[in-house]
């Protein structure tokens, strides 16, 4: 289990993370979002122990992560700035990282070199950038880690090898009961991959929800009746938004889906339409619940 | 001693400086060996056994700094980049494990560059047909070392601290030459406020100009082979070594990741590099304190490089004037080092002798053996006239001689006179103390104490020898700008003129500095007798004469 207690980090008169407060369970594929500068860059070194925070607390199973090679043993960080020896092939960072990683499986590594049917003994200078991220994404699994940490990796991979590294990570989550936490600019990325979700701004979680319940939690009605209403009709839902059109409402709810379309049929509507929202939605409704323009955050 | 040591990242530190020790051990063994053929092909080197000259060493001594610069450099270059810095830093590995197998990679590129050099140099002297010192070889192989991790420990501690390559060697050269070159103005203001504190006598001798320490903050190229033979001398380098690796790895474990790519981190880095950069400048600046323009240019140069310093490092004009302030703390550090040399030096020689304290005075030349044991610190100035070295550590008690010379003791400290002569005098008193001093003598002063040691010694001092057993002489004879060959006439004429001279008329003789003298050898020793009409008319009749024949 990850957690992070009253985490702050500045960099000379920036503050990248104020005050966080997080914790990631085991076993779970965690999606952090956020714009740019928001700290989820940052969260990650900080938890794969490369920072040590300005204040606060991040402990891995009950350990501090900084230079604490026990802990750093089980974590595997892929971050979006690659870095590879100079001059090395695949072959010389294998060796590298199996000496460095008590665990990791050259088994492991030499077949997913041949499912991503990249060159083990060609330099790695001579790869594409997606290559690279796929190389880099090759040897953090050959790690065998309980902890994997992905810094916008997915937003450089091609579809189908975006497929594979996700087939990977669900069995080790499966099998191993990893954690994962990814990174992204896009919440359809995170939506099809992630369990749980969070929203980093201005260093600080301001959301997070596991994404089944995101997404069945709210919903969109479209009703309509013959007489004149107003909102209070709907007393005892809890709407976040509403507008209406002559005899026509619209409104986003909270709540129980079934318990709201049983309530609304009992007033006989001469129109009733339930509506899945697709997670952006959801979170832009949530958001602004909270006070945020979603817009102001993710543009 | 996974703490502290791992094989893959030590081979791979290895590999990294493969490219750059490679040509460092080249380029440098390959310098060594021209100089040592050149040096084998020297004349003076025809009855010589020795394995390394004092012309050898400076190259070598030289090539050692940017050598083991550019290993720490090269090795520590992750530190340069986030994205490299990051990967580092995220292995499972202790910071220390990073730092002591990247040291240990450095270490063997050193110590095999150093051992090729050496070993090359041998073959080098044997196939030129000269017997190498084997014997001298573990000493010239262990200072050699001693200097190279002594510098490379002073830049591992900068490349710690900074996050870019061309910062990194900026702050290498300061902190490699400023050091040495602050402390050894404030060790010459010691000396110019205090004309009677012998500097080899105080800690201060570490950092004189004179000194020969190979230390990084103390380069000096005198008395090499002092250095070889000294083992407190190298040892004290490795013990430096070892203090900066530990600091420099005290300061790794709290670089910051982040760092990298920046230039410093610290403002209190910045302030300490700053401030090396400028306090030379302040310092010289009250030396001429006297001199007003001067010292105004100095202000303002110095206001000036601080500006300027952090222009270059932070790139940004506001930020550097908004720097200014420091200044002041920089030039308060300056005052306080001015002001503290006269306290200091008094500190060292409080309690000037009186006469009534003393029982003799003696004047103290060290000897070659003592020289060349030393730390190269003697200041050879101290003895301006050749022949002053038979009344070396010759006691004197008589009253006049010790009044004589506590009023130019006196002389030297409150009028700050320089005199024509200054010696190292030792007195020693009635409760058994023995206090040294260096004292300015007019050429009055110096004689009447060396004619006093003629009375007291029941020895003549300068035993002027036979006309057979002088290997060679001239005379200087100024008004025609001549040397003339010392005939027999000619000497046999001085002696007689100098045996009948008081002691204080000898004195003058040996003392004097006056244009027209006589040198004779005997042997291996030179003795030199400042000559005048009024004391040898005789013998200068003789050199009219040979005057006129040349005519």
């Amino acid at each position: 289990m990850i957690i992070a207690k009253d985490v702050t980090m500045v960099f000379d008169d920036f503050t990248a993370l104020n005050n966080l407060n997080c914790t990631i369970s085991k076993g779970c594929i965690y999606g952090l979002v956020g714009s740019n500068g928001a700290g989820k860059s940052t969260f990650l070194r900080l938890i794969s122990g490369i920072y040590r925070p300005k204040s606060g607390e991040i402990t891995i199973d009950g350990e501090k992560v900084f230079d604490n090679p026990k802990i750093k043993s089980k974590v595997a960080f892929v971050p979006d700035e690659l870095y590879f020896l100079p001059g090395s092939n695949m072959n010389a960072m294998a060796n590298l990282y199996a000496a460095a990683y008590k665990d990791f499986n050259s088994e492991r590594f030499y077949k997913l070199m041949s499912t991503f049917d990249l060159p083990s003994d060609k330099s790695i200078n001579t790869f594409s950038k997606g290559m690279k991220r796929q190389a880099s994404t090759i040897l953090a699994l050959s790690t065998m880690p309980d902890y994997l940490f992905f810094d916008e990796t997915f937003d450089g991979l091609d579809p189908v090898m975006r497929n594979l590294v996700k087939q990977v990570i669900y069995s080790d989550v499966a099998e191993r009961n990893t954690t994962v936490i990814i990174t992204s600019h896009s919440l359809r990325e995170l939506e099809d991959t992630c369990d749980q979700l969070a929203l980093l701004h201005k260093g600080g979680i301001v959301f997070e929800s596991d994404i089944q319940n995101l997404k069945t939690s709210l919903f969109k009605i479209q009703i309509g009746f013959s007489e004149q209403f107003t909102k209070e009709k709907f007393e005892g839902i809890d709407i976040l938004e509403y507008s209406q059109q002559s005899s026509v409402a619209t409104f986003i709810v909270r709540g129980n889906k079934e318990e709201v379309n049983k309530k609304l049929k009992s007033m006989n509507p001469l129109l009733l339409d339930i509506l899945n929202l697709n997670l952006e939605e959801v979170f832009v409704y949530e958001m602004e619940a909270l006070g945020y323009a979603f817009k102001d955050i993710l543009m | 001693m996974e703490n502290f040591f791992s094989k893959s990242l030590y081979t791979q530190g290895l590999k990294k400086l493969k490219t750059v020790g490679i040509g460092c051990a080249v380029t440098f063994a390959v310098i060594n060996a021209l100089l040592a053929f050149a040096q084998s092909r020297e004349k003076y080197m025809e009855n010589g056994d020795r394995l390394i000259t004092g012309g050898m060493i400076l190259p070598l001594g030289v090539l050692i700094i940017p050598v083991t610069f550019l290993l720490v450099s090269f090795a520590f270059s992750y530190l340069n980049k986030r994205c490299d810095s990051d990967f580092y830093h995220s292995l499972p590995q202790k910071r220390s494990c990073i730092y002591f197998s990247t040291l240990a990679s450095i270490s063997t590129w050193i110590v095999g560059t150093l051992v090729a050099s050496v070993l090359l140099n041998v073959i080098i002297w044997i196939c030129c047909g000269y017997n190498v010192q084997f014997l001298a070889l573990p000493a010239i192989l262990a200072g050699f070392l001693a200097s190279a991790f002594a510098v490379a420990s002073i830049c591992t501690v900068c490349r710690v601290i900074t996050g870019t390559p061309d910062y990194f060697f900026l702050y290498s050269i300061g902190a490699l030459l400023a050091p040495r070159f602050i402390m050894c103005i404030f060790t010459e203001h010691l000396r110019v406020t205090n004309r009677t504190i012998i500097i080899e006598q105080t800690p201060f001798k570490l950092s004189s100009f004179e000194c020969s320490l190979w230390f990084p903050f103390f380069t000096s190229f005198e008395n090499e082979m002092t250095f070889f033979n000294n083992v407190w001398l190298i040892s004290g380098l490795f013990i430096q070594a070892i203090l900066f690796f530990a600091l420099g790895l005290w300061l790794y474990q709290r670089r910051k990741s982040e760092l990298a790519g920046q230039v410093t981190g610290s403002k209190k880095m910045l302030f300490v590099f700053r401030s090396l950069a400028i306090l030379p400048i302040l310092y010289l600046d009250f030396i001429t304190l006297e001199e007003f323009e001067l010292a105004a240019i100095l202000f303002f140069l110095s206001l000036l490089a601080h500006f300027l310093f952090d222009l270059i490092i932070l790139k940004n004009a506001k930020k550097a004037a908004k720097n200014i302030p420091w200044f002041f703390l920089t030039f308060a550090i300056a005052v306080v080092l001015f002001f503290s040399a006269p306290i200091i030096s008094n500190v060292f020689v409080a309690n000037n002798p009186k006469a009534e304290e003393i029982v003799s005075v003696q004047i103290d030349i060290p000897s070659y053996e003592e020289e060349k044991n030393s730390i190269g610190i003697f200041d050879h100035s101290d003895y301006s006239s050749s022949g002053l070295d038979a009344y070396n550590k010759l006691p004197v008690k008589s009253q006049e001689a010790i009044s004589v010379v506590t009023q130019a003791l006196n002389d030297t400290v409150n009028v700050k006179k320089s005199g024509e002569y200054r010696f190292r005098i030792v007195f020693k008193l009635k409760n058994g103390e023995e206090i040294s001093r260096r004292v300015y003598f007019s050429e009055d002063e110096l004689s009447t104490l060396i004619a006093a040691m003629k009375e007291e010694t029941d020895e003549q001092i300068i035993n002027l020898p036979d006309w057979k057993n002088i290997t060679d002489g001239i005379i200087y004879f100024y008004p025609k700008a001549m040397d003339i060959d010392v005939t027999e006439d000619i000497y046999e004429s001085f002696k007689k003129e100098y045996n009948a001279l008081s002691s204080y008329e000898q004195a003058k003789t040996e003392v004097t500095t006056k244009p027209d003298y006589l040198r004779i050898d005997v042997g291996e020793k030179s003795f030199r007798f400042g000559i005048s009409r009024e004391s040898f008319p005789e013998t200068f009749k003789l050199l009219d004469e040979i005057v006129e024949k040349k005519k």
